[in-house]
């Protein structure tokens, strides 16, 4: 055994945790610029 | 001038190729180590990631901590936003280096944690206390009471990160000296050496761009709540 499997699953979770985090941060920036574009007064 | 959000973009995309780099030049560049020394030779090559991982938690850490210093001394929004964003990736970071260190530990030892090593043990309580303020942050109203409480438990958290950082040095029981083929008797394998200088880099600019991305968030979660406060106020009057 040279850890082949575990290496491959180390890399899968370390891959899935940055791209979970910048995906996260991706959505959550065009959530807030509708909020915010929402939220500006409209001229009646 | 670009925008914050440009250059948070910019710096996260280039930390990723550079990540990306550092994983195919760990894989098919770097040596292996030594078969007779190592139980699993090939595993190894998760340091890699794990390490750089590891030195942006601790960045991360010390952004919390510089955040919460600045909080207390004179209630800066930028000192709370660094705390918020300390612990959001103190959180990220700790998470990858205590999932991919016991994948390695199992194949390696054999056991996926010691119990009895320091190191490992201050780590994980450290991620714990990361975990714990992202849910605090979460699951309490915003206000100063809530801050200065979250504040507090960072700056003790903070004081693992020494701790944690010299533990092997101190009080080493399973967590890896490295012993490589072809290494000068103390020093690590040059390729290696330039892999995780490599890797080093990569990561603090992937660091650099999610702080910012993370700060930018924050800013205008802020300034929603504040336009929100406003509506409320004119619908009052």
């Amino acid at each position: 055994m040279t850890g082949q499997v575990e290496l491959f699953a180390a890399y899968a979770v370390l891959t899935f945790l940055v791209g979970y985090y910048v995906n996260h941060i991706r959505v959550r920036l065009t959530e807030l610029d509708s909020r915010l574009s929402e939220s500006l007064p409209h001229e009646e | 001038m670009p925008s914050q959000r440009d250059v948070g973009f910019t710096l996260t995309f280039l930390g990723i190729i550079g990540a990306v780099a550092t994983l195919i030049l760990g894989l098919y560049w770097a040596p292996l180590v030594d078969p007779g020394s190592w139980n699993a030779p090939e595993a190894y090559r998760i340091l890699y990631w794990h390490v750089p991982f590891a030195w942006s938690s601790f960045l991360a850490f010390s952004m919390l901590f510089v955040g919460a210093i600045s909080w207390y001394r004179n209630r800066t929004d930028w000192g709370w936003r660094w705390v918020s964003t300390g612990s959001d990736l103190g959180l990220l970071f700790g998470l990858g280096v205590v999932t991919s260190g016991p994948i390695w530990g199992s194949a390696e030892w054999g056991v996926p944690w010691d119990w009895g090593d320091l190191r490992l043990n201050t780590f994980a309580l450290l991620t714990a206390v990361a975990f714990f303020l992202v849910l605090s942050k979460k699951s309490q109203p915003d206000g100063q009471d809530t801050r200065d409480t979250l504040a507090a438990i960072g700056l003790f958290g903070f004081a693992l990160v020494p701790i944690t950082a010299v533990a092997t040095t101190w009080y080493q029981e399973r967590h890896p000296g490295v012993v490589i083929v072809n290494s000068e008797e103390s020093g690590l394998d040059p390729q290696i050496f330039s892999v995780l200088v490599i890797g080093f880099v990569s990561f603090l600019i992937l660091f650099v761009g999610l702080a910012i991305l993370t700060d930018l968030v924050q800013r205008m979660e802020s300034k929603l709540e504040q336009r929100l406060r406003e509506i409320d106020e004119e619908v009052a009057n």
